[in-house]
């Protein structure tokens, strides 16, 4: 094994979002300069700036740029850089790219390649770790052109139910279930076809299926120097659709005899291939034991609650062994303190199968405070864009027990601030608000089973003091545009103030009322005014007395048609219509114009199309909900001005109907 | 320099808590009032208009002004205690509409169908006179029967000048903008016919000078109602409407776009200074003004809680005090300020004429405020020249050209009325609190004359005198005198353009200086000739 000391001064961070601003910070953290890549469209990323310098990569599709490691060798080399850290995702597990960058003499911060090639192929894997004694699920791969019969006998060997899976892939694609054999021909084909689409190879094995294990994994180190240890363990059982959502250090409900096993036989399983540099041995474990899944030859994406316990930055030391250093500490000095949770921020929505949410980001600030910590991908006025993943940020809290780790999360989660931008936060909020997971009772299943926690909202409570907070806002705002020079919002010598403002989420449509500053605010529910608070309004800040009692601040902000508020039980997004806003019908007789501002869903009419007074022209997508636009008179379709998937804003003209 | 006023007012004292009971049961019964005028025709009106899917006046208004703006109606019980519908089955608004402040006309059909009484006129008039004083862009929102013919002799007349005032504020670029939500027939159909912008609401809208029955009599033919006078046939035929609206909420978009096209370029200077609250709370107007309007009180302890900050710079403190003048600011607009503090003398008198004067010279706005039981008489005061020296304050208030706000919070009897900018001298605004008193002087006074009167002729005549028919006569007129002062007689005939709560004062002028600064605010050095 050499030995020999390269001292990194820079390097080319080839990754973007959160983990290159993580891989940049870890780079100065350790003094090295770091070199930024992005492609054109990414050029605004947060982690472009926050890089010493940044090369553009050319090229318009993925392929031409983060995932081609030519393009990453020549931008290292255009930077001067000394080596390459690959973070995760992308080409983090290509062993093209440390070949490639071995080539162009830059020091890979990552594996030696024919490590990741070995993990990299599942069937392989599994018989090198087996070979060092690491449990495995009985599996079987199915030759190229077997027979019905071959497959059979292989399956009624492996036992059903079972897994079929794609050799060279990851993430649940090529994955079908087979409750019993008459599912297995179709699947095994179906799964073939699928992995080799997804991975370039239609190799597919057999997997023993377990019904409910719980993922454990344990953080491996080694270096240069033939050193392997591990940086104890990692729970990441609560998934969606095979990927994690929450992670946490240490596994929960494991009995440390069984931790430590798992310990050793993942030092072991990175020994038989001469690991160096982060790796994970990732487990499913159930009653009857544990079991080796795979092996991810890279940092993971949850590597920091293992920091946030072990105190240990792996990034630096990732760094260090790449440099050819040995690791600074020994097994023995490795030691876990309290318990750490991250969870996932996404830009999806849950409830529709986590669709992607992109948007843009108009206001973020992050929970601060000791034992906190995140690692975003944005920055105020950061557009999320549909190309990349929608990973937006990981929230770590640590806690002396794991109650006490998961309700720090809990709070940050309430109070973070992120306007413009619609995530998974509610559903990140329910599980950790869960008496089961917080009892531990959650293995991987246990998103399928709990469809509740992916349709939680905020209560109808706290949506109408959010409600209420807007009615104050904009009264204030309204007041202030006034040409009345002493404060008099609302006043009225007869009668009252009957203005009343619509905001929709995706709660539906509230009505809201907040006329005159020191009367409360009313929300219309089941056709009666129900009064929620008073308050008082500064700058965009509104402090409630709630009819509760309790005085909570919130946080208002404004565009044309959206508020955002943020307080202490969560935040709420409404779209809001201006009195000058058209209806549904549009402002003129034949035009449909968006009443909202949103996604445009379905186009049901084509131009020449003849409609009739009430039929669907458009389905915009506005605040969660889905609105058909409707024809405001007979007539031909002259115009289609929008197409499925399009953002459009208030007012933008969609159809146009030429009257009959 | 201005120095905040300092009160002296006895908030806990019992005084003040007589006056503030009294006050707040005189509020009540005007609030009482305005929830009147609110329930509009009564139910059974109220119901058939919703039942067609019609907005209220109001709701009208409400949708039509800026969210979060303040409104003022003005003379909202005009008619009361006359005969006629309260406010006139018309509501007269001073509001904000796409951020230009506006005169709003609004017909309520559910009082008589909107039919216009001799009220509804004085009412529509008064509301024409505010526009075109005050540069204000004038919405009127029509639904109407026209003239309530049982009365047209009182109608007919008076109801011609409405459309000349409409076509006069047009030639003077003061734009109208008539929205149809319903009938607007016979003479209202010039309504729509004089103003610059038409909106009309389809199927709802009927406009034309003679309705079917009126064809049907003239020239016997049978007209539709659609085709006759339909904002369809309007829009498309007649070109009588410029708009045209599916429904109610959307002539009253289209209203709200025209007013933002307007550009409305306000031409008063802006206020000038901070609009900083008064040092003492708005709650204690209440126990200031006496429950028997002649007790006197001092002024200051009402301006000390309506002025920016309680400041008033006074002038001439020492000369004529009895007339308070001096300036301040309200909203931070400057104002000058001539408050009665007692009778006026001489002195007094050419205290004001002055300072108007001044006022002119410098282009401040004044706010008079009345409590005033009249000019000193008697022989000393007559020898002294009282008639020249209370004329030199008419002619000042007169000519004067600086907009004139009025506040009324006591008495107003006599010439007092006159030289304090009362109605008949055309103050921008007029308002009264609910104790005020108004008449030619008081009525015991009143009655005392008229039986000095008559035991003068008994005299002459040798006729015996007797007493008690005397004393009877005596105080049936002083009651009848009593109810023909009140504040709700006053505002019922229009001599005002409101009562307000006391409370409100400092909004309610606010509102009224906003709409003055419409206009350009300019004095004049031109006055009568002066009696020296």
């Amino acid at each position: 094994m050499a030995q020999v000391v390269h001292p990194i001064r820079r390097v080319l961070v080839a990754n973007r979002g959160e983990i290159a601003r993580r891989l940049i910070k870890g780079a100065h953290d350790a003094g090295c300069e770091a070199i930024a890549v992005y492609a054109a469209d990414d050029a605004a990323g947060p982690h472009v700036g926050e890089a010493d310098a940044a090369v553009l990569l050319p090229g318009a599709t993925l392929a031409e740029t983060y995932l081609d490691p030519a393009a990453l060798v020549r931008a290292a080399q255009a930077a001067g850089a000394d080596a390459l850290h690959p973070g995760y995702g992308f080409l983090s597990e290509n062993p093209a790219l440390p070949e490639a960058c071995g080539r162009a003499g830059i020091v890979w911060v990552g594996p030696p390649p024919e490590a990741m090639r070995v993990m990299g192929h599942k069937a392989r894997a599994k018989e090198v770790v087996a070979q060092a004694g690491v449990p495995v699920l009985p599996s079987a791969v199915v030759a190229a052109g077997a027979t019905p019969e071959e497959l059979a006998a292989a399956a009624e060997r492996v036992g059903y139910p079972l897994l079929v899976k794609a050799s060279a892939g990851g993430g649940g694609r090529g994955m079908r279930l087979v409750p019993g054999p008459g599912d297995l021909a179709d699947a095994v084909t179906s799964a073939q076809r699928e992995s080799a689409a997804a991975f370039g190879s239609d190799e597919v094995f057999l997997e023993r299926y377990l019904a409910a294990p719980r993922h454990v994994e344990v953080q491996v180190f080694g270096d240069t120097w033939g050193t392997v240890l591990h940086l104890y363990d990692r729970e990441c059982s609560v998934q969606r659709r095979h990927q994690k959502v929450l992670e946490e250090a240490p596994a929960v409900l494991v009995p440390d005899a069984t931790r430590r096993r798992m310990w050793d036989a993942a030092v072991a399983a990175a020994q038989v291939v001469d690991y160096v540099g982060a790796g994970t041995v990732e487990y499913l474990v159930d009653d009857t034991g544990f079991y080796f899944l795979e092996m991810n030859t890279r940092l993971q994406v949850e590597h920091g609650v293992t920091e946030l316990v072990t105190g240990r930055d792996l990034v630096g030391l990732q760094l260090a062994v790449a440099s050819g250093l040995p690791l600074p500490f020994g097994q023995a000095e490795v030691s876990v303190t309290g318990h750490a949770v991250e969870v996932r921020l996404c830009a999806e929505r849950p409830r529709e199968d986590y669709r992607p949410t992109p948007g843009t980001v108009s206001h973020v600030s992050w929970p601060e405070g000791p034992g906190l910590r995140t690692d975003s991908a944005i920055e105020a006025g950061s557009a999320v864009s549909p190309a990349y993943d929608s990973l937006v940020a990981k929230l770590m809290a640590r806690g002396e027990d794991r109650g006490a780790a998961i309700a720090k999360l809990c709070l940050a989660l309430r109070t973070l601030e992120l306007d413009g931008l619609e995530t998974n936060r509610d559903l990140l909020a329910a599980v950790l608000d869960d008496e089961a997971f917080r009892r531990g009772d959650a293995d991987i299943h246990y998103l399928e089973h709990r469809p509740d926690l992916r349709d939680a909202t905020l209560p109808d409570a706290v949506r109408w003091r959010h409600g209420a907070a807007v009615a104050f806002r904009l009264t204030g705002e309204r007041a202030a545009r006034s040409v009345v020079p002493v404060p008099a919002a609302g006043w009225r010598n007869v009668g009252h103030a009957l203005h009343a403002d619509q905001l929709t989420d995706a709660g539906g449509t509230m009505v809201v009322r907040a006329p005159v500053p020191d009367e409360p605010a009313h929300v219309l529910v089941d056709g009666t005014w129900q009064a929620v608070g008073t308050a008082a309004t500064r700058h965009g800040v509104v402090d409630l007395v709630a009819e509760d009692g309790l005085r909570r601040r919130y946080r208002v902000r404004r565009t044309a048609h959206a508020a955002d508020v943020n307080g202490p039980e969560g935040q709420s997004t409404f779209a809001l219509r201006t009195e000058d806003d058209p209806d549904e019908r549009g402002g003129i007789a034949g035009e449909c114009r968006a009443p909202l501002p949103g996604a445009v869903t379905k186009v049901l009419v084509a131009v020449g199309d003849t409609v009739a007074e009430g039929d669907g022209l458009v389905v915009l997508e506005a605040m969660k909900m889905e609105h058909t636009l409707r024809a405001n008179g007979a007539g031909t379709v002259a115009q289609v001005q929008c197409a499925p998937g399009q953002q459009v804003d208030v007012n933008d003209l969609l159809v146009a109907v030429e009257p009959a | 320099m201005s120095t905040p006023i300092r009160s002296h007012l006895a908030t806990s004292g019992e005084e003040f808590t007589e006056n503030a009971t009294a006050m707040r049961v005189l509020a009540e019964e005007v609030r009482h009032l305005h929830d009147q005028v609110l329930a509009g025709g009564g139910s059974q009106y109220v119901e058939r208009h919703r039942s067609r899917g019609k907005m209220m006046v109001r709701e009208r208004l409400e949708a039509l002004v800026d969210p979060g703006t303040p409104v003022l109606e003005l003379c909202p019980l005009a008619g009361l205690h006359t005969g006629d519908p309260v406010g006139g089955g018309v509501v007269v608004a001073l509001a904000e509409v796409s951020h230009t402040q506006c005169l709003v006309i609004a017909n309520d059909p559910t009082v008589r169908g909107g039919t216009t009484s001799p009220t509804t006129i004085r009412k529509l008039l008064r509301a024409m006179g505010v526009a075109e004083e005050n540069r204000l862009p004038l919405l009127m929102l029509v639904e109407s029967g026209g003239a309530d013919l049982p009365r047209q002799a009182d109608v007919f007349m008076p109801g011609g000048e409405q459309f000349r005032r409409l076509t006069q504020l047009s030639a003077q670029g003061i734009p109208s903008i008539c929205v149809v939500f319903g009938s607007s027939t016979a003479g209202g159909a010039y309504l729509p016919g004089m103003s610059d912008y038409t909106v009309m609401v389809e199927d709802r809208a009927r406009v034309f000078l003679g309705g079917p029955p009126l064809v049907k009599m003239a020239i016997g033919e049978d007209a539709d109602e659609e085709e006759l006078g339909g904002a369809l046939m309007h829009a498309r035929t007649s070109g009588l409407c410029d708009y045209l609206a599916r429904d109610e909420p959307e002539a009253i978009r289209i209203a709200r776009g025209i007013v933002a096209h307007l550009h409305w370029r306000r031409l008063g200077p802006a206020p000038a200074g901070p609009a900083d609250e008064p040092l003492y709370p708005a709650e204690e107007l209440l126990g200031i003004a006496s429950v028997d309007v002649r007790v006197p009180f001092d002024v200051r302890e009402v301006l000390a809680r309506v002025l920016d900050g309680s400041r008033l710079e006074e002038f001439k403190e020492s000369y004529g005090a009895q007339l308070v003048c001096g300036w301040g600011s309200l909203g931070g607009y400057p104002i000058g300020v001539v408050a009665n503090n007692g009778i006026l003398f001489s002195p007094e008198a050419q205290k004001g004429a002055q300072f108007i004067a001044l006022c002119n010279r410098t282009d401040t706005p004044i706010l008079f405020v009345q409590n005033i039981t009249g000019f000193m008489v008697g022989t000393r005061y007559e020898q002294g020249g009282i008639i020249k020296d209370g004329a030199k304050l008419i002619n000042a208030v007169s000519n004067s050209s600086v907009p004139h706000l009025t506040l009324m919070v006591g008495a107003s009897y006599g010439a007092g009325n006159y030289a304090m900018a009362g109605r008949a001298y055309d103050p921008r605004f007029i308002f009264t609190w609910p104790n005020h008193r108004i008449a030619v002087m008081g009525p015991k006074q009143l009655a005392g004359v008229l039986s000095i009167v008559r035991r003068n002729a008994a005299e002459a005549a040798g006729r015996p005198f007797d007493e008690a028919a005397d004393e009877e006569l005596r105080q049936a007129t002083e009651s009848q005198i009593e109810e023909e002062s009140t504040a709700q007689y006053a505002t019922g005939r229009l001599w005002d353009d409101g009562i307000i709560d006391p409370r409100d004062t400092r909004t309610v002028l606010a509102i009224a200086l906003a709409a003055v600064h419409s206009a350009p605010v300019q004095g004049t050095a031109v006055f009568g000739v002066v009696r020296h």
